[in-house]
């Protein structure tokens, strides 16, 4: 059976799954030609050991093809064999290696004897008789090593076939009582499978309940590998998400409370910075105050130095003059002692010298100069006096409330302040009424009218006017500053009398001038307005009550540029 | 002689000008403006040696009656009396060189005095140093046809600033137009003027030891024709006052100043050095340093600064003899 089977080599080969027939086929290809072919050179060593002379063309397949051929057949068996001793419980066969180790061993051994009895042959010479017999012996052995061989291989592989008909036997087997067997498997899954998915249908509400309280990480345990165990997954993706959400919420109820108390924090520094703005801006209103005072009192400077300068000068000339007089003086009196003591020799040279030096103090010119000097330096004085005088009533600092005063006296008195400003860039037409009497803080107005002709002067490129009328109507009396300078452009008009609004280079003006003159008169609860026309000039109209309402008559608290 | 001297005084108020008259009507002819267009008119009709305006004044200001008075009569030595510091047109009119000296209100009878007289000694120094260069160039012109040009280089230019960085941009900058060296400090500045001769100093005046004006000024009497430039941020109308009284600076730039108009300086500057070769007359400061030193007198400090000038050349000198031998 075997034997036939080894034969029927198509059968074997066709079945790729067994690799027990790498095997195979070192018996079935390699055994029958190293048979043949051993048999073929033993069959021809024979012969050169019987004394026949052999054929150049077999010597040459005795010598260099069979050989080649037998090592070729050998190694591939090995080679077969070392596989087949790697296969493990081929459908419950007893090892290969158990059952051809015995028989492969003395295969090798045999082979290898084998050539090795021909190499010498090969080597050395072909018509030894004694190295043919060898040869001959060797061919036998190996022959016979070969028949176990094959008898052991085909023993193997009757092992291996049975156990693989058992195998399919017990597929057939199976495949009758197995198929019942499934359906309970199925049943049993099924229920299995049920079982699971409410498993995971209670795991998920009760995580989705613990998740709408949110206090869990849980998962939804997977047991389920289905479109429930999607549902599953997806749930897990949205719980976990939840979890993360709530984690977010967390952190962001956190970051808002940091926020919040940041906030506190900063409204606090704005509270502290807006106090410090505050005291910034009283500072401010104070540097304008005292820039403008500034201005004044440069000014004024300016207007004292001119009489300081020219009555120093006066006097300095009067010194010159007086010791001129001493001089002479001196010399009569030198002359008189001469006289009384009878020195008359000396008399006159003295003489000649008082004619000499009184000749710069005889002439008419000299006492006129001298009573000029007196009296224009006098006049210099006189110049500082009102000037003095012309200060006090500007500031009125002996006056802290409304106080019934003459407003044309008021400007009067601003314009000797900023005369020095005044007298090289315009001239001052007044058209004043005689009747100006006004319950006003004359000081402030007096600011009032300050700014006003001072912003006047300033729109005043080279030479111009400015004209001041005062009238009263109605029971307001009006003051109208006009000037002929550039004018306000009409985008400005508006913003003149805002804080801080300046066209002034940085540092020139704070830009507060006009709105502490809207403060002013809006504490006199009267109005200013301007009219202005770029290129021809500028009219501000200042109205305020003759007669201010007597509970505006305590006015400390309402003043803010006090 | 001064008797016959003209002088013209000018100012609006009437008062200053009777008293100012009464002070000098002793001692010269004594011509009174109330306003810009009068003086202007006198200047044309009178050889006035000394003008003194008042700078503030309606219709014109001081200093531009005197940028006018320049001009019709150059030699008229100009006076400035401000009692209000007005900055810029001081800076303008340093610049413009149209004053010799400013004179602060309330101003002293006897400086004032001491001032005019040696004004009027410098209009006649002047007319005398010109006359002789007149007739010094007729000479020259008759006696000789061939004109010698010699082909000078570019005017030597030292710059002196306590910024290092800036000294060697400036020296950097216009290296191509003049020969020029840089000092960051006053000691390095000596050397380098010992050194060779200088035509131009541009210098800033805001050092931390020495007084800026007194630095320049001792160059300036150690090296009279060097022309001082100052170039500083320092933007003060005392020190520009000071330029002028005690140094007559040739112009006085505040800082940032472009190139250009620091290279425009610079030419003038050079200009004016070769000027001042030519013709010591036009060097005004020198003119009355010879008169009178005491008005013009050096400060302590200045002569200290001279001292160290000084060692400074001793020292060059010394070294360079060394090296010859």
């Amino acid at each position: 059976m075997l034997i036939a089977h080894v034969g029927d080599v198509s059968n074997l080969v066709l079945d790729p799954d067994i690799d027990s027939y790498y095997m195979m086929d070192g018996v079935i290809f390699r055994i029958p030609l190293l048979v043949q072919k051993i048999s073929q050179a033993r069959d021809l060593g024979r012969r050169i050991a019987l004394g026949d002379a052999l054929s150049s063309d077999k010597l040459a397949e005795l010598i260099f093809v069979l050989p080649g051929i037998v090592e070729n057949a050998f190694d591939g068996i090995k080679l077969g064999v070392a596989k087949a001793y790697g296969f493990k419980n081929v459908y419950g066969a007893p090892n290969v290696k158990d059952l051809i180790n015995q028989e492969y061993d003395m295969f090798v051994g045999a082979i290898g004897a084998f050539l090795a009895q021909t190499k010498p042959i090969r080597a050395v010479a072909l018509d030894s008789a004694f190295n043919a017999k060898r040869y001959v012996e060797a061919g036998n052995v190996a022959l016979s090593a070969l028949k176990k061989l094959y008898a052991a291989e085909a023993k193997a592989l009757d092992a291996l076939l049975v156990a693989r008909i058992n195998a399919l036997t017990f597929q057939k087997r199976l495949m009758q009582f197995g198929v019942p067997l499934l359906w309970l498997a199925v049943i049993y899954l099924l229920i299995g499978f049920y079982r699971s998915v409410m498993k995971t249908v209670n795991s998920l509400d009760e995580i989705s309940k613990k998740l709408v309280r949110g206090d869990t990480e849980e998962k939804v345990k997977l047991d389920a590998k289905d479109e429930l165990a999607k549902v599953g997954a997806s749930f897990n993706v949205i719980g976990q998400a939840l979890v993360q959400r709530n984690k977010d919420l967390e952190e962001n109820k956190k970051k808002l409370e940091d926020s919040l108390r940041l906030l506190e924090e900063s409204y606090k520094k704005l509270e502290e910075s807006n106090a410090r703005i505050q005291e910034q801006q009283t500072q401010l209103i104070q540097s304008e105050k005292m820039a403008s005072l500034g201005q004044m009192v440069a000014g004024i400077a300016h207007e004292v130095n001119t009489p300081l300068g020219f009555v120093r000068n006066n006097i300095e000339v009067l010194e010159k003059s007086q010791r001129r007089l001493l001089d002479v003086l001196e010399r009569y009196r030198d002359l008189r002692d001469a006289l009384i003591n009878g020195q008359l020799d000396e008399l006159e040279a003295k003489l000649l010298g008082i004619v000499e030096a009184s000749k710069k103090i005889d002439s008419s010119n000299f006492s006129e100069k001298i009573r000029a000097l007196i009296a224009e330096s006098l006049d210099g004085i006189d110049r500082i006096q009102q000037l003095v005088i012309v200060l006090k009533n500007f500031s009125r600092l002996d006056e802290a409330s409304f106080k019934e005063t003459d407003l044309n006296q008021g400007i009067e008195s601003t314009l000797k302040i900023a005369h020095n400003l005044v007298k090289y860039k315009a001239e001052v037409i007044k058209d004043f009424a005689p009747d100006m009497q006004v319950e006003c803080f004359p000081a402030r107005m007096n600011q009032v009218f300050l700014n006003i002709i001072t912003n006047a002067v300033q729109a005043i490129e080279g030479q111009g006017h400015i004209w001041i009328k005062t009238y009263k109507e109605d029971g307001m009396a009006v003051v109208k500053i006009r000037d002929d300078g550039r004018g306000i452009p009409k985008e400005n008009l508006k913003k003149i009398f805002e804080p801080f609004f300046t066209t002034k280079e940085v540092g020139q003006g704070t830009g507060l001038g006009l709105s502490i003159v809207y403060k002013i008169i809006e504490q006199h609860r009267g109005t200013i307005t301007v009219q202005s026309e770029v290129g021809k000039g500028t009219e501000f109209t200042i109205k305020i009550p003759v007669k201010q309402s007597q509970e505006l008559a305590s006015p400390a608290s309402t003043l803010a540029f006090n | 002689m001064s008797s016959e001297s003209r002088i013209l005084l000018v100012d609006d108020e009437p008062m200053v000008l009777s008293s100012l008259s009464r002070l000098f009507e002793d001692d010269y002819v004594v011509f009174t403006a109330n306003g810009g267009a009068q003086a202007l008119d006198i200047v044309r009709r009178e050889p006035i040696k000394v003008i003194i305006s008042d700078q503030r004044m309606p219709g014109m200001l001081g200093h531009e009656v005197l940028r006018q008075v320049k001009q019709i009569s150059p030699n008229t030595v100009r006076m400035l009396l401000t009692g209000y510091s007005d900055l810029d047109a001081i800076i303008s009119s340093v610049n413009a060189g149209e004053i010799f000296r400013y004179i602060n209100k309330p101003w002293k009878a006897d400086n004032l005095c001491n001032l005019v007289r040696l004004g009027v000694q410098i209009y006649d120094r002047i007319a005398q140093l010109q006359a002789k260069e007149q007739a010094k160039a007729e000479a020259l012109k008759t006696s000789s046809r061939i004109h010698i040009e010699v082909e000078e280089k570019h005017g030597s230019v030292l710059f002196v600033d306590y910024d290092e960085n800036e000294v060697k941009r400036l020296v950097e900058k216009f290296s191509k137009s003049f020969d020029v060296s840089g000092a960051t400090s006053v000691d390095e500045a000596f050397k380098e003027l010992a050194k060779r001769p200088v035509s131009v100093v541009v210098s800033n005046v805001n050092f931390a030891d020495v007084d800026g004006i007194g630095f320049l000024n001792a160059i300036r009497q150690e090296y009279p024709q060097v022309v001082t430039v100052i170039l500083t941020e320092v933007k003060d109308a005392t020190l520009a006052v000071r330029s002028i009284n005690e140094l007559s600076v040739f112009k006085y730039l505040v800082k940032p100043a472009s190139d250009d108009v620091i290279g425009k300086t610079l030419s003038e500057a050079v200009e004016k050095n070769k000027l001042y070769a030519k013709a010591p007359s036009t060097n005004v400061r020198q003119t009355a340093e010879t008169i009178a030193p005491e008005i013009v007198a050096p400060k302590v400090e200045e002569s200290a600064l001279r001292l160290r000038l000084r060692a400074a050349q001793a020292l060059l000198s010394k070294t360079n003899l060394r090296n010859e031998s």
